[in-house]
C-alpha cells in the first residue's frame, strides 16, 4: 500500500489491517435512494475508501432535502438527487469511484432486478414494504448481502440481511489464554527443564525473573506427581496450586520477602485461566462440522473457479468464503489428527515478568510451535483443494496462518430472510411480545410494529400517516386499524401483543419525517455493519437494531 | 427560501404535540414536570436565539456541527486548538487534503456555513482553558466531542462552577435551574462509543464517575531500561531514555514530528534486533508514542448524532431525554445498553460537600502533594496550596514566581503548617476552579 494511503487510513488500518482494506477497496456498493438516510450511510463508507458506489434514485432535489441532507447544496434544487449527492460524496475521497442512475428505485426493482448483478453489496433506504420484499428476494437469489435502513420520526431501524456470513477475525475483547501448561508440548518442557531445571540454585534476583509459565509448569508437574498423574481441575484443586506457589515463594524469598516477586503473583493470577485444558468453543465446532458436511456433499459453495469462460472472475468475497470452508475442514482434520482434540496453538505469549533472553526464547518457542501447527493445517488445506480440483495455491499460506491465529473465534452466521420476518406464519411474534415488556413508555418492539403498520397504511392510502398538516388526528384511527390487522396476524403466530394508543398518536405526529440525526444514527450503524460484512472482520449484528429516539435508547433483536 | 419548508421534517416535532411528547422523564431528572408547548416560534428560536457550543472539531466535532446545523440550530460556536493532520481525513469529513495544517475549528466552521444556508458557526482556534466563565456562561447547552479525559474533566468542572444555588422555602439550598447548562458528552474508540447527558449539579457529572477512567498504568522504567521483552518496550526506550541521553541539550521534539518518529523507530528497531525481539514497525512505533485510538467515521456518526438528538430535545423539550448514558458496542454483534449514572455525594466538581483527606500529622507537605497527584479522586497535576489560618502564614506552597519563597515548607510536617480540620485551598491546572480539601489528622 502506498505511503500516502497508509497515512490517510492509519486509524482504520489499526482496526482491520491492510487485508481488510483490500477487501473494502474491492467492494462494489449499490445505494438505493439518496435521501439523508442513504447519504449518511454512504458517507461513512466513502471516507474509509470503499471500492466504488452507485446511487440509484429517481427523485429531484426538494427544499426538504436541503433541510436534512448534508450532501446537497442550494444550487441543486430541482435537479436529480442521485447526480447531486454523488457529486458531493465523491468529494470526500479521491480514491473512490462513484456513479449514479437517475431512475425510480421501486420500478427498477420491479422491471429489471438484473441491475443487481453489477454489485457486491446493496444498501436500501426508505423503501415501501412491497419494493423491499421484491428487492430482498432478488438479492437472496444472487447471494447478494443486503442492509436495509430506515428513519421515521424519532425512530430508526437497521436490518442486516445476507443469507449467511463467515468470519475469521472476530477481534474479541477476550483473547483466550493458550499456554499449554496442563499438556505441555515437548519444546516447552525442554525449555523449562534446560533453563530452569534447578530453580533452587538460582540467585534471589534470578528467581524473580523466572517466567510465570515455568512456575506453573513446575507446580502442575509436582501436583501430578503427588496425585497419580491427575490434573488440578476443580476450584479447590486450583486453590491448592495457588497455595503451592505461595509456599515456593516463601521458600525462595523468606516470609514476607515474596511481596515484590511479581512473577509469583502473575502465576497465581493466571492459575484459573491457564490451568483449564484448551477447549474448542461450540461456535468453532459448528463451523468445522459444517465445513466437513459441505465437503462431503460437494456443495456448490466450494469450487466456483474459472471454467465456464476464460473471462469469468469470481467475486473476491466468494473466494474468501470458499477458502474459509476449505480451511475450516482442514482445521477439523488437524484437530482429529495432530491436534489430538485441540486447536492449533495460538502462539502468543503475554508480557510477563522475566529477563529478556528467557522471555524472548520462550516467546519464540510458542511462535515456532504455532507455525508448525499452521503448516500442518495448511497441508490438509492443500490436500482438500487438490481433491476439489483446485490449484494447490488456491488457499494462500497467510490465510491459513490467520485462520489458525483465530481458530477459537471462527463463526458462521445465518440470517433470517425478510420473507421469514414479515410472513405471519414465520414472524417472531413471541420475541416481539417479550420485547414489548421492555422500554418503559415507548418499547422499541412497539415502534417496530408501528413502522410495519405505517407501511400497511401506505399500501392502503398511498401516503404516510400524519402527512396532512391540517388534519393529523383523523389518521389516528386509520393507523389503529392497520395496527389491529397486524396484531391479529401476530396472534396467528401465537402471541398476543398490545400497542398503546398514545404510541399510535406519536407515530402520526411524525408524519414520516426524516430527521437528520436519526438518519445519521441508522446510517452510522448500517455503515458499521457493511464494514464488518465486507472486511470479514468483527461480528455483524444479527439481525435488527431499533433506535428509539423517544428516550435515546436502542434495542437489538433477531426478527 | 422559506425556512419552515426547508426544515419541515424538524418542524413536525416542534409544531405538533401528542400524549408522549408531554410525557417526558422529568420525574427522574427534575422534580417538576415541564409540559411541551408546540409552537411555530420554536424553529425561529433555534435559528436565531439558541446558543450552542461544540467543544472539539475532530471526529465527533465535525459530525456534531453537521447534525446541529441540520436540526435547525442557527447560532453555533466551536472551539478546538488542533490543526488538521492527514490521518484525520479518513473520518473528519469537513477537511480535505488541501486543508492539512490549518485550524480544525476554522475549516469546519467555514465548510458548514458554505454547505448549510443561513447557519452561523463561530470558530475559536484555542484551548478550552483559554476561555473563562463569561464565555461558557452564554450557552444554552454544551456538546462535548473530546478525546481526552483531562479536557472533559476541566470543562465539566467549569460548567459545574457556573451553577448558582437558591434557598427553598425550607431553607435548603437547591441549584438554580436557570444557571444549569446541560452538557452532552460523546466518546468513541473503534466500534464502540457512548453518549451521555449531564445536568451539572442535578444529575451525575463527569467527575462523579471519574473512576470509570483509571489512569493508565505505565510500563516500569526498569523493564524498559533493563529487561525489554516486546516491541513496545523497545520503542519506549528510544522515546523516553535514549533520546534524552543522545541529545541532552536539545528540547524534546513533538510526538507528531515525522522525523522524530522515524528516529525513534530506527533506534527501537536496533534495540529489538540486539535483543532478538520482533514486531517493531513504524506504525507500531507511532501507536506506542502517541497512544493512538483507532477511529472510523461510522462510530463517530452514531455517537455524535445521538448527542445532537439529545441536545435538540433538551433545548426544544419536544420529547423525553436519555437518562442518562447510552453505550454502543459494535465489535461483537451489537449491544446498546442504557443506564443511569448516580451522583457521587463527595464529587470534587458538583457536590457542596468538601473533600476530606486523612493526613498523618508528621507527613510532610511534599508527601501530601505527591499523594494528591496520585489520588484517584483528585488526580492533580501541579497543585499550589493555601490554607485558611495557616500556622506559618496562609501560603503553603505556590508554583511560579513564589515557588522559591515557599519551597522550604515542602519538607515541614503538616502539624507545623496547619491545625486539624484546616481547609486547604488547592489551585491546579487540571481544574478551572479551586478545590477545598479539609485536613483530618489521623493519630
Ligand atoms: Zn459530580
Amino acid at each position: 500500500m502506498e505511503a500516502q494511503k497508509k497515512q490517510r487510513y492509519d486509524r482504520q488500518l489499526r482496526m482491520w489491517g491492510e487485508h481488510g482494506q483490500e477487501a473494502l477497496e474491492r467492494c462494489k456498493l449499490c445505494l438505493l435512494n439518496g435521501s439523508a438516510t442513504g447519504t449518511e450511510a454512504l458517507k461513512n463508507l466513502v471516507l474509509p475508501g470503499i471500492g466504488s458506489f452507485t446511487v440509484i434514485d429517481g427523485a429531484l432535489v426538494t427544499a426538504r432535502d436541503l433541510g436534512n441532507n448534508f450532501f446537497l447544496e442550494e444550487a441543486d434544487l430541482g435537479r436529480p438527487r442521485a447526480e447531486c449527492v454523488t457529486r458531493l460524496l465523491k468529494e470526500l475521497n479521491e480514491h473512490v469511484r462513484g456513479s449514479y442512475v437517475h431512475e425510480d428505485v421501486g420500478s427498477l426493482i420491479r422491471t429489471n432486478p438484473a441491475f443487481l448483478d453489477d454489485f457486491s453489496l446493496v444498501i436500501a433506504t426508505q423503501l415501501t414494504e412491497p419494493s423491499l420484499r421484491l428487492l430482498a428476494s432478488a438479492c437472496r437469489e444472487r447471494s447478494l448481502p443486503l442492509v436495509v435502513l430506515r428513519s421515521y420520526g424519532l425512530v430508526g431501524t437497521v436490518r442486516v440481511a445476507p443469507i449467511e456470513h463467515v468470519l475469521v477475525e472476530a477481534h474479541s475483547d477476550n483473547t483466550p489464554s493458550d499456554l499449554r501448561v496442563v499438556d505441555p508440548f515437548p519444546e516447552l518442557l525442554a525449555f523449562a527443564r534446560d533453563r530452569f531445571g534447578h530453580v533452587d540454585t538460582l540467585s534471589s534476583s534470578e528467581r524473580k525473573h523466572v517466567p510465570y509459565v515455568v512456575l506453573l509448569l513446575h507446580a502442575v508437574a509436582e501436583y501430578k506427581a503427588a496425585h497419580g498423574g491427575a490434573l488440578p481441575s476443580s476450584y479447590k484443586e486450583k486453590q491448592a496450586i495457588k497455595a503451592a506457589l505461595g509456599a515456593l515463594a516463601e521458600r525462595w524469598f523468606g516470609e514476607g520477602g515474596a511481596a515484590d516477586a511479581l512473577n509469583v503473583e502473575e502465576a497465581k493470577a493466571a492459575v484459573n485461566t491457564a490451568l483449564s485444558a484448551p477447549s474448542i468453543p461450540p461456535s468453532a465446532r459448528a463451523v468445522m462440522a459444517e465445513a466437513e458436511a459441505r465437503l462431503s456433499a460437494q456443495k456448490p459453495t466450494l469450487p466456483p473457479e474459472p471454467g465456464q469462460s476464460p473471462t469469468f472472475v469470481p467475486d473476491p468475497s466468494t473466494i474468501r468464503a470458499r477458502n474459509f470452508w476449505i480451511l475450516a475442514a482442514a482445521l477439523a482434520r488437524f484437530v482429529r489428527a495432530e491436534g489430538k482434540g485441540t486447536l492449533p496453538l495460538l502462539g502468543v505469549l503475554p508480557d510477563m515478568t522475566a529477563d529478556t533472553s528467557s522471555y524472548v526464547e520462550l516467546a519464540n518457542i510458542y511462535r515456532a510451535k504455532a507455525a508448525a501447527d499452521a503448516a500442518r493445517v495448511h497441508a490438509h488445506a492443500v490436500a482438500i483443494a487438490h481433491d476439489a480440483g483446485l490449484p494447490d495455491d488456491a488457499v494462500p499460506v497467510e490465510q491459513t496462518v490467520r485462520l489458525c491465529k483465530n481458530a477459537h473465534s471462527l463463526q458462521w452466521l445465518r440470517f433470517r430472510s425478510l420473507d421469514e420476518e414479515l410472513t405471519p406464519a414465520s414472524a417472531r411474534a413471541a420475541q416481539l411480545g417479550a420485547l414489548l415488556d421492555e422500554g418503559g413508555d415507548a418499547p422499541a418492539a412497539a415502534l417496530y410494529v408501528l413502522l410495519r403498520a405505517a407501511d400497511a397504511f401506505h399500501a392502503r392510502y398511498n401516503r404516510w400517516p400524519g402527512t396532512m398538516d391540517d388534519d393529523i388526528e383523523s389518521d389516528v384511527p386509520l393507523l389503529k386499524q392497520c395496527v389491529g390487522q397486524l396484531l391479529s396476524e401476530y396472534r396467528q403466530g401465537g402471541a398476543t401483543l398490545t400497542i398503546r394508543d398514545d404510541l399510535v398518536f406519536e407515530m402520526c405526529r411524525y408524519g414520516a419525517a426524516e430527521l437528520h440525526t436519526v438518519a445519521a444514527i441508522v446510517g452510522g450503524v448500517a455503515s458499521q455493519e457493511v464494514l464488518k460484512l465486507v472486511t470479514g472482520q468483527y461480528v455483524p449484528l444479527n439481525n435488527t437494531y431499533i433506535y428509539n429516539g423517544l428516550n435515546g435508547t436502542g434495542v437489538v433483536a433477531e426478527l | 427560501m422559506d425556512e419552515g419548508q426547508r426544515f419541515q421534517d424538524v418542524n413536525r416535532l416542534l409544531v405538533r404535540t401528542g400524549p408522549l411528547a408531554n410525557n417526558g422523564n422529568y420525574g427522574s431528572i427534575f422534580p417538576e414536570h415541564v409540559p411541551f408547548e408546540p409552537s411555530a416560534d420554536i424553529l425561529p428560536f433555534l435559528r436565531t436565539a439558541a446558543q450552542i457550543l461544540v467543544v472539539g472539531a475532530g471526529g465527533l466535532g465535525c459530525e456534531l456541527l453537521k447534525d446541529l446545523a441540520l436540526l435547525g440550530f442557527g447560532q453555533i460556536e466551536v472551539i478546538d486548538m488542533d490543526t488538521i493532520d492527514v490521518s484525520n481525513l479518513n473520518r473528519q469529513f469537513l477537511f480535505r487534503s488541501k486543508d492539512v495544517g490549518r485550524s480544525k475549528s476554522q475549516v469546519a466552521a467555514e465548510f458548514v456555513m458554505r454547505r448549510v444556508q443561513g447557519v452561523k458557526v463561530t470558530a475559536h482556534f484555542c484551548k478550552i482553558q483559554d476561555m473563562d466563565a463569561s464565555f461558557y456562561r452564554k450557552f444554552q447547552i454544551i456538546v462535548l466531542g473530546l478525546d481526552s479525559i483531562e479536557a472533559r474533566r476541566w470543562i465539566n468542572s467549569m460548567v459545574c462552577s457556573l451553577v448558582t444555588y437558591e434557598a427553598g422555602p425550607d431553607g435548603a439550598l437547591t441549584p438554580d435551574l436557570s444557571s444549569v447548562i446541560p452538557m452532552i458528552d460523546g466518546g468513541t474508540e473503534g466500534l464502540k462509543g457512548h453518549a451521555r447527558v449531564i445536568f451539572p449539579r442535578v444529575s451525575a457529572c463527569f467527575e462523579c464517575t471519574l473512576d470509570l477512567f483509571p489512569p493508565q498504568v505505565a510500563v516500569p522504567l526498569c523493564t524498559i531500561a533493563e529487561t525489554p521483552r516486546n516491541a513496545a518496550h523497545c520503542v519506549l526506550y528510544a522515546h523516553l531514555i535514549q533520546r534524552d541521553r543522545d541529545f541532552p541539550d536539545s528540547p524534546r521534539p513533538d510526538n507528531d514530528d515525522p522525523e522524530y518518529q522515524q528516529w525513534v523507530y530506527l533506534k527501537a528497531a536496533e534495540r529489538a534486533a540486539a535483543f532478538g525481539i520482533s514486531g517493531v514497525t513504524l506504525t507500531q512505533t507511532q501507536g506506542v508514542m502517541k497512544n493512538i485510538i483507532p477511529a472510523i467515521a461510522s462510530t463517530n456518526a452514531i455517537i455524535s448524532a445521538m448527542c445532537a438528538a439529545e441536545a435538540f430535545k433538551i433545548v426544544t423539550n419536544c420529547s423525553a431525554y436519555l437518562n442518562n448514558n447510552a453505550m454502543y458496542m459494535g465489535g461483537e454483534g451489537l449491544y446498546t445498553p442504557t443506564f443511569c449514572y448516580e451522583r457521587n455525594p463527595t464529587c470534587v466538581a458538583c457536590s457542596t460537600a468538601r473533600v476530606e483527606l486523612a493526613v498523618s500529622p508528621g507527613e510532610t507537605l511534599h508527601a501530601l502533594i505527591e499523594r494528591m497527584v496520585d489520588d484517584a479522586r483528585l488526580r492533580f497535576k501541579a497543585p499550589s496550596i493555601r490554607a485558611e489560618g495557616g500556622l506559618r502564614g496562609d501560603t503553603l506552597y505556590m508554583r511560579g514566581p513564589l515557588e522559591a519563597a515557599t519551597r522550604a515548607n515542602l519538607e515541614l510536617p503538616m502539624r507545623e503548617l496547619v491545625r486539624d480540620g484546616a481547609s486547604l485551598i488547592v489551585t491546579d491546572p487540571a481544574l478551572p476552579v479551586n478545590t477545598t480539601v479539609i485536613v483530618r489528622f489521623s493519630s
